[in-house]
């Protein structure tokens, strides 16, 4: 490729941009006439349906409905989680006391209606946090 | 703080139909972009609402670096390029094409009737018939120029690629364009 050639035609591309930009009446140069025609296709939007007239309300929508629905998953899996560790931790104590007792080790006694107690505490404090930053929002 | 930055941190805040009205701004370029790169209007539509869907999910890593339509530009780009890639559909034209055929704006001769051409509503059509030929790098790039208005920097910065190389490309696109105003219209080359 021909480098001078190739910046005179770049040359050419630039002038036609600038004729149009500026609106200016179809000059001598054919080249810069064709270039012309060329951006101004260039700048006019494609010729099709676009998107709907609410597509701003309704993708907010689903922004905001997929964002409560994924808090709401967060929340529910936490609790799961938390419910299953109780679980796990009152079915597995025996077990654990047998096991430290076979290393003469003495478990101490696990006090469950205070840990369930400071457990939904907890839980409720949290709601209602949750709660409040929601509805700031 | 800009329009854009007042509008980020309003949506940050979740304040009421901040979000909507950030994508009501920024809706056309996305348009634009989406549609010109899969050319398909049920895809882009979706690839659309895809797009702002990202854009309220990663909004708070918008640092105001560049301008915001930079930014959801370049989550459009990377949005519709990854389409193309699952569709199995080419972002670039081919090699061969690109490098060793002749020129594009070497193919064409120097005149033909201009008056009449611009007169010519038809004209206009086959551009656009064009313009849809381009490969979709290509359209996407002349798009954010010429339709969107964006400088060379920025579209270097949505589409990842060095400033030369979209120079390059515009360039290219261009005298395509002319060869086909020029083929189409059957003035011998």
């Amino acid at each position: 490729m021909n480098t001078r050639d190739r910046e005179n035609e770049e040359r050419l591309q630039a002038e036609a941009e600038a004729a149009e930009r500026q609106q200016l009446p179809p000059g001598a140069d054919p080249v810069v006439n064709e270039y012309r025609l060329v951006v101004r296709a260039l700048r006019q939007p494609p010729n099709i349906a676009g998107l709907p007239m609410d597509f701003a309300a309704r993708v907010a929508r689903r922004a905001i409905y997929a964002e409560e629905r994924g808090s709401f998953e967060d929340w529910f899996v936490t609790g799961l989680m938390l419910a299953m560790a109780v679980g796990a931790l009152y079915y597995l104590q025996p077990v654990a006391a047998n096991i430290f007792a076979s290393f003469n080790m003495k478990v101490p006694s696990v006090p469950w209606p205070l840990l369930i107690a400071t457990a939904l505490s907890v839980g409720a404090a949290w709601a209602v946090d949750q709660g409040l930053a929601h509805r700031k929002h | 703080m800009t329009e854009d930055e007042e509008l980020v941190q309003a949506v940050l805040a979740r304040a009421p139909r901040a979000f909507e009205r950030l994508v009501a701004r920024h809706q056309k370029l996305v348009w634009h972009m989406v549609y010109r790169m899969v050319q398909h209007p049920e895809d882009a539509r979706e690839l659309s609402q895809e797009v702002f869907l990202r854009v309220y999910e990663r909004l708070d890593q918008y640092r105001s670096e560049s301008s915001l339509s930079t930014w959801i530009g370049r989550v459009a780009f990377s949005i519709a390029a990854r389409h193309l890639e699952r569709k199995k559909l080419p972002m670039h034209e081919a090699r061969a094409e690109d490098e060793e055929a002749e020129p594009a704006w070497q193919q064409v001769s120097d005149g033909f009737d201009l008056e009449a051409a611009c007169a010519d509503h038809e004209t206009m059509q086959l551009l656009q018939q064009a313009i849809d030929k381009l490969p979709a790098l290509q359209r996407t790039l002349v798009t954010l120029y010429h339709l969107e208005e964006m400088g060379i920097g920025e579209i270097a910065e949505v589409a990842g690629l060095p400033e030369g190389t979209v120079k390059n490309y515009l360039f290219r696109a261009r005298a395509k364009l002319r060869a086909a105003l020029e083929s189409k219209l059957g003035v011998a080359a």
